[in-house]
């Protein structure tokens, strides 16, 4: 499984918000996407995920393009988590993850027992089996977002496109949300997340897309992609990266407004 | 906190077969009930076909229509306040937020004005209210708001544009007949009804019931946001057009039957999450036997408790608003948003 996004352009009616922006992924990659806001991390999610039209270039999934796949066959490649997410109504949190199952049923079935066995193994691969039954919204925000993951996983695409998922979390929720994400990533699934800041405890292996207001971007491992020099090309201002190990071995790489 | 559905299946079988029966029994006592009041021993002979005398007659000819019509337009109401609700992520509207109702309104006013039979007061009634949601729908896409929001504001539009017209024919009708007909028909009655009415309406109300029901699992789906519903595989222009064509066909049916009966399709639909939770394949069969049971006894009452009929759409709203007050009140519960 790799996608490849070749020289992309996208915006809204008239407006390019990006002109050439490129990256690939293949099983096991996380690609973080790093830009300041209005450089259009989220209009790049909504045509990479299918949802939005581009304005040029390409995007392949398997060699094949996803132009022309029906959303059910996309859903099937790919999956999306939104950074904000709160339902009209209190659904439980089995009721929630068992949605994820959608593109594998036709418009008038409901999910059968095998989907709920999907539903409640995944619940049990992340940990969060004894949520099954609670209410959605009680839950944290690091428990919501593992709740969503559970949802993608159950879609059986293996690429999970996430926007900001680290955002307005504590610590805690932060630890729980990027151990999960590494264990995805080495089960081989392909994880594009967007994030403002910082980057927690990333491998050797992880890349990242830098996009700049300018509307281009450069994409590679971390450590070649970011420094204060492609910083403050990126936000248009001064910005110093830091980059760190903290005691376990994990490496981080913060970003601060100089 | 738990939802109910931590003992799925159990609790919530029992709920629907504790409700069905109270229905069964409720229809059949109502046999009884009126102006012409009944022993339940001679309801019984001749709902089993053992007597043809004048007790029959008032049994399958008057009270017949009536209760299935009220058990019927109550359902259909609470099924498609529920189905709006969803498609439109909004807990707040009801059946008539696309305009049905105000649009049913004007079509009955129209044909009263004309002077035509009954039949086609119910008709013109049924296809104005179909008429007005068309047109919401169609000029919801030019209005610059989110898909859901452009929907209500065009469902408001469309609904006041029609009362208007409504008003103006009330204004310009002869005071002496048309008048009073008219405004009893907005006030929802079910007195009117015979086994004619309810026979043009079953159809679309059965049409409508199938529609919500093969969809009444991506109800659920439809209300996420657009792009997780998208992304997801779903369809979702497609599948919310076919809801709400589904849902119009329940409240327009039921409507040009019943007049204007508010209050149901808002109600209900709230008082069943608290039992079944917000989950759509529970909410919707539920919601279909509890609005039938409400609108059935509501209407029982006002036909018990005096010889000049109450309408039924004012004894809903004296008797609704209370309640879904304590329904609602604060500390209750706040499980189901």
């Amino acid at each position: 499984m790799f996608i490849n996004v070749d020289r992309l352009k996208g915006g809204y009616h008239n407006n390019t918000v990006f002109s050439d922006i490129s990256f690939n992924a293949k099983e096991g990659e996380m690609i973080y996407v790093l830009g300041a806001n209005g450089c259009g991390k989220t209009t790049l999610f909504n045509i990479v995920v299918g949802y939005k039209d581009r304005m040029d270039g390409n995007i392949s999934i398997n060699n094949q393009d996803i132009t022309n796949l029906s959303k059910q066959e996309k859903a099937k490649l790919i999956a999306y988590i939104p950074q904000h997410h709160t339902p009209a109504f209190n659904y439980s949190v089995k009721d929630i993850v068992v949605m994820g199952r959608a593109s594998h049923l036709s418009m008038a079935e409901v999910p059968h027992k095998g989907d709920y066995d999907i539903v409640m193994n995944t619940l049990d691969m992340l940990g969060i089996k004894d949520l099954a039954y609670n209410e959605y919204k009680e839950l944290s925000g690091g428990q919501r977002q593992l709740v969503l993951i559970a949802r993608a996983i159950c879609q059986q695409s293996k690429i999970i496109v996430m926007d900001e998922p680290l955002q307005n979390l504590d610590f805690v929720n932060q630890a729980m949300v990027t151990q999960t994400l590494r264990y995805l990533v080495k089960k081989g699934y392909i994880i594009i997340m967007s994030t403002h800041t910082a980057i927690n405890s990333y491998s050797q292996k992880d890349k990242v897309l830098l996009m700049s207001k300018d509307g281009k971007g450069s994409f590679g491992f971390i450590e070649e992609i970011v420094n204060n020099d492609t910083m403050n090309a990126a936000y248009g201002m001064p910005v110093q990266t830091i980059f760190g190990e903290v005691e376990n071995g994990g490496k981080y790489l913060f970003c601060l407004p100089k | 906190m738990k939802l109910i559905d931590n003992h799925p299946l159990k609790h919530y079988k029992t709920l629907n077969i504790v409700l069905l029966l109270a229905s069964v029994v409720l229809i059949i006592l109502s046999f009884g009930l009126g102006y012409y009041n009944m022993r339940l021993g001679d309801v019984l002979k001749v709902l089993l076909g053992r007597s043809t005398d004048q007790n029959g007659w008032i049994i399958l000819g008057i009270r017949f229509p009536r209760i299935i019509a009220a058990y019927l337009i109550g359902a259909a109401l609470s099924v498609s306040g529920a189905a709006y609700q969803g498609v439109l992520k909004n807990p707040l509207v009801s059946h008539d937020i696309l305009g049905v109702a105000s649009g049913a309104g004007m079509g009955a006013a129209i044909a009263i004005m004309l002077g035509l039979s009954s039949l086609y007061v119910q008709l013109f009634a049924f296809s104005s209210g179909i008429v007005a949601v068309f047109v919401a729908y169609s000029i919801a896409k030019h209005v610059m708001f989110d898909k859901r929001v452009s929907l209500i504001l065009s469902g408001v539009l469309v609904g006041s544009l029609s009362f208007s017209v409504t008003s103006m024919l009330k204004y310009m009708a002869d005071t002496s007949d048309q008048l009073p007909e008219i405004t009893y028909w907005l006030m929802g009655s079910l007195s009117k009804v015979d086994m004619e009415s309810v026979l043009f309406s079953l159809p679309f109300m059965i049409v409508g019931f199938i529609v919500i029901f093969i969809m009444r699992w991506r109800i659920n789906v439809l209300t996420l946001s657009d792009i997780e519903a998208s992304t997801m595989g779903i369809n979702t222009k497609q599948s919310m057009l076919i809801v709400i064509i589904g849902a119009t066909m329940l409240s327009s049916a039921a409507v040009c039957l019943g007049g204007l009966i508010g209050w149901i399709g808002l109600m209900i639909p709230h008082m069943t999450r608290a039992l079944t939770g917000p989950q759509y394949t529970k909410l919707m069969p539920t919601s279909a036997l509890m609005g039938g049971i409400f609108l059935l006894l509501m209407d029982n009452i006002v036909r018990s408790i005096s010889i000049m009929e109450i309408p039924i759409g004012l004894m809903i709203a004296f008797i609704g608003a209370p309640f879904f007050y304590v329904l609602i009140r604060k500390g209750k519960r706040r499980d189901v948003y």
